[in-house]
């Protein structure tokens, strides 16, 4: 085959290509469509039983195919079309269908999937499977056996989505009601095309053993010094299970929060979206567009403000009963990067935003009234969201470029000092801490890592870390549950979450969400879990386990 | 920090949980001619220019290297302008040079990490024969600027083909390279589709030519 270049503009080849080619760069994808066509026609639900799916799965594995016309539907029948049969000859996949006498006998009735917040036990064990490897050698096999068996959550997300019949039948697509500026439908097809299908979205995961461990420990995460020997987190027991529901939220969402009332859930996108949703009904209540790149959203405690921090620095206050009415505006001296993240005192009296960016040490403290700044600490550099406690005396703000939480007090923290360099004590914790969440009784600090498999648990009397725990992987984000008894980590590995038992000190489950998850949150009533997923524009809600 | 050959296998899930007729359809007729393809595809490798910051930029250069050289690991003619400099006799200035690379390459991975830099991107992706074979990857921190607001918007928009990186941790963490991989191996896909007569592709204009 030729090493010059194409004649043609590949990109653009692509842009028109767009299901067809990830289709054939999918290889479970790739695999449903032969299968198909091999089997002539075949009802939906007798597909997703052949290969071991969930029909919430399945449609999502259909969508670009049908949408591609690679395949069609009639009657929850479906067929490979001629586009599909040409496609899959000039690769050399067609296979004439088997005859009716030669098919083997009907495949056993659907599996039941789990009832939502059931326990992960109760999930289908399709999932743990082998693997094969493509056009290489048996080393290369052997390492990734190895691989599929002690670091199987950094490879691929440990579940695929399994989706309730109860909760899935009642999904209603989002639609705009009484919004300005309605929501494009989730099935309109995207401009952006070269958005290629990672492998971290199989439905099938590679692992040689049947009950895997998530514990990673192999060369692509440095080993511990001695000196901070993470304790093993025991594989959850049983074993991870999926999302219950994904909803189409379009856009890129990046960053989620709940109103304290549980009833709505604010979602901001770097798109200049905020979004607020019914969180029963999965409807948009409101969307406001048009803002500069949404960075972060915070609410205040009595639910009345919702704050966005945008990346050019620009903080907004909205009226949440009329998002359309802007009740203040401020701004803090950022120049880098767009991670602002933010946090609200318990008296609602102050916001904390954090220049996240790894070459600033900044930290803005503004009164929550007018946006108006009152202090500006100097943390660590790339300092993320602050974490305060319950009395607003303490603030620790995980700093990630600098391996250290600084810890203040509410003088420094809150008085009107604006430029003044603040003094802080600190803590050091090696492996990039991104998050700081405190335990229900705060004499406990969960900090999670952004470089190591590891969550940090810091004696906050002690100012010191007590235990390294093991976890699946590093963190982009967490989450701490209501109740204070689960952390909820987003993984940076993978399209992945998992979920760490604080009182057990020990990671529980694990769950598949969509690409490129970035904000998360969970309910007031300590039952959801929900995540924005900014590469695919959806929202998964998780039961929380 | 694991090489890439470690973090990048090249997999293939195999079901164990499908049917019987879904696994021995999996297991005689499908796997086989999968993997055909997969030969036949890595057998289309795809001529790449690395563009980005030189060695003073530190952990970028060392990442710009490591995409560079990945990519020669799996076959494709990967290599830096900088490289090549010198081949292009009678051209008047190191931009001409890095044009006409630019016209003879099926794909040029852009690092960009400052509002400068972006800006210099977004010199070339005003040449439309050029513009659609830039994957473009710039700090996150340098979007806010007018060059990725313009242009760079205009190619996101029409191709998806800029993204922006968080600096250190896609750095240090590997999602870039694996961002890149991925997209190389789509578009790899898409030239061997195009070379081998896709006969289900309507035709399209010669590259350069308006779409």
């Amino acid at each position: 085959m030729s090493s010059s270049p194409s004649d043609h503009n590949l990109l653009e080849l692509y842009r028109q290509h767009r299901d067809e080619i990830d289709a054939l760069t999918t290889p479970d994808t790739l695999f449903l469509l032969a299968f198909a066509n091999h089997l002539g026609s075949v009802r939906v639900d007798t597909l997703a039983s052949d290969l071991g799916l969930s029909l919430g799965v399945l449609r999502a594995k259909l969508t670009p195919l049908l949408r591609g016309q690679l395949i069609a539907e009639d009657r929850r029948t479906l067929m490979v079309t001629a586009l599909g049969k040409r496609v899959l000859a000039e690769i050399g996949l067609l296979a004439p269908p088997l005859a009716p006498s030669q098919l083997p006998k009907e495949p056993e009735p659907p599996r039941q999937p789990p009832t939502a917040g059931a326990k992960p036990a109760g999930t289908p064990g399709w999932l743990w499977s082998m693997i094969a490897f493509l056009g290489t050698g048996a080393v290369a096999l052997l390492v990734i056996l190895v691989a599929g068996i002690v670091f199987l959550p950094e490879i691929l997300p440990p579940r695929v989505p399994t989706i309730t019949p109860q909760i899935a039948t009642s999904i209603p697509l989002i639609t705009a009601t009484g919004t300005p500026t309605p929501s494009p439908s989730p099935s309109s097809t995207p401009t952006s095309t070269l958005t290629p299908t990672a492998s971290a979205t199989s439905w099938v995961t590679p692992t040689a053993s049947a009950t895997p461990t998530l514990t990673p420990t192999s060369s692509a995460t440095p080993t511990p010094t001695p000196s901070r020997t993470a304790t093993p987190s025991p594989s959850p027991s049983p074993s991870p299970t999926s999302p219950v529901l994904t909803i189409p939220a379009g856009h890129s969402p990046a960053v989620i929060v709940f109103h304290p009332t549980g009833k709505t859930v604010y979602v901001g996108s770097p798109d200049g979206t905020i979004i607020a949703l019914d969180s029963q009904t999965r409807k948009i209540a409101t969307e406001i567009r048009g803002l500069p790149p949404v960075s972060w959203l915070a609410i205040s405690p009595k639910g009345d403000r919702l704050f966005a921090t945008m990346t050019n620095g620009i903080v907004l206050a909205f009226d949440t009963n009329n998002l359309n009415n802007i009740v203040a505006k401020g701004s803090v001296d950022v120049q880098t990067g767009p991670d602002k993240p933010m946090v609200i005192t318990n008296d609602g009296r102050y916001l904390l935003v954090s220049d996240s960016y790894a070459r600033s040490s900044n930290v803005f403290a503004l009164e929550t009234d007018k946006l108006s700044q009152t202090s500006l600490l100097t943390s660590g550099l790339g300092p993320r969201l602050p974490e305060i406690n319950r009395a607003s005396s303490l603030v620790f703000v995980p700093c990630f470029a600098d391996n250290l939480v600084a810890v203040y007090g509410a003088t420094s923290a809150y008085s009107i000092r604006p430029t003044s360099r603040s003094s802080y004590v600190t803590i050091p914790v090696e492996g990039g801490p991104v998050s700081a969440h405190l335990s229900k009784d705060e004499s406990l600090l969960y900090v999670s890592l952004g470089n190591e498999p590891q969550i940090a648990i810091v004696n906050v009397k002690a100012l010191k870390v007590e235990q390294l725990v093991q976890v699946p992987s590093s963190v982009l984000a967490a989450a701490l549950s209501p109740d204070g008894q689960q952390l909820v980590a987003i993984s940076n590995k993978g399209n992945f979450i998992f979920v760490f038992d604080t009182g057990a000190r020990r990671v529980s489950a694990a769950y598949a969400v969509g690409k490129a998850p970035r904000g998360i949150a969970i309910s007031p009533d300590n039952r959801t879990i929900w995540v924005a997923n900014s590469g695919d524009g959806t929202l998964s809600v998780i039961a929380l386990p | 920090m694991a090489s890439a050959s470690q973090e990048m296998p090249v997999t293939m899930p195999q079901p164990v949980q499908l049917s019987p007729r879904a696994q021995a359809y999996f297991a005689q007729v499908f796997k086989p001619r999968y993997d055909a393809l997969q030969q036949a595809v890595k057998q289309t490798p795809l001529a790449i220019l690395v563009w980005g910051p030189g060695p003073s930029a530190g952990d970028l250069y060392m990442k710009r290297a490591q995409i560079r050289d990945e990519l020669r690991r799996r076959g494709h003619a990967a290599f830096f302008s900088e490289e090549l400099a010198g081949t292009a006799s009678g051209v008047p200035s190191q931009k001409g040079i890095e044009f006409l690379q630019a016209q003879a390459a099926d794909l040029i991975v852009v690092m960009q990490a400052s509002y400068g830099s972006v800006a210099e991107v977004h010199d070339f992706a005003s040449f439309r024969v050029i513009n659609f074979k830039m994957l473009v990857f710039i700090d996150q921190a340098a979007t806010d600027g007018y060059s990725y607001q313009g242009a760079l918007t205009e190619l996101k928009t029409l191709y998806n083909n800029v993204e922006t990186y968080k600096y250190p941790e896609d750095i240090v963490q590997c999602n870039l390279l694996r961002i890149v991989m991925s997209k190389v191996d789509v578009l790899q896909m898409v030239k061997y589709r195009d070379l081998t007569n896709a006969g289900s592709w309507a035709p399209l204009p010669p590259q350069g030519a308006p779409a």
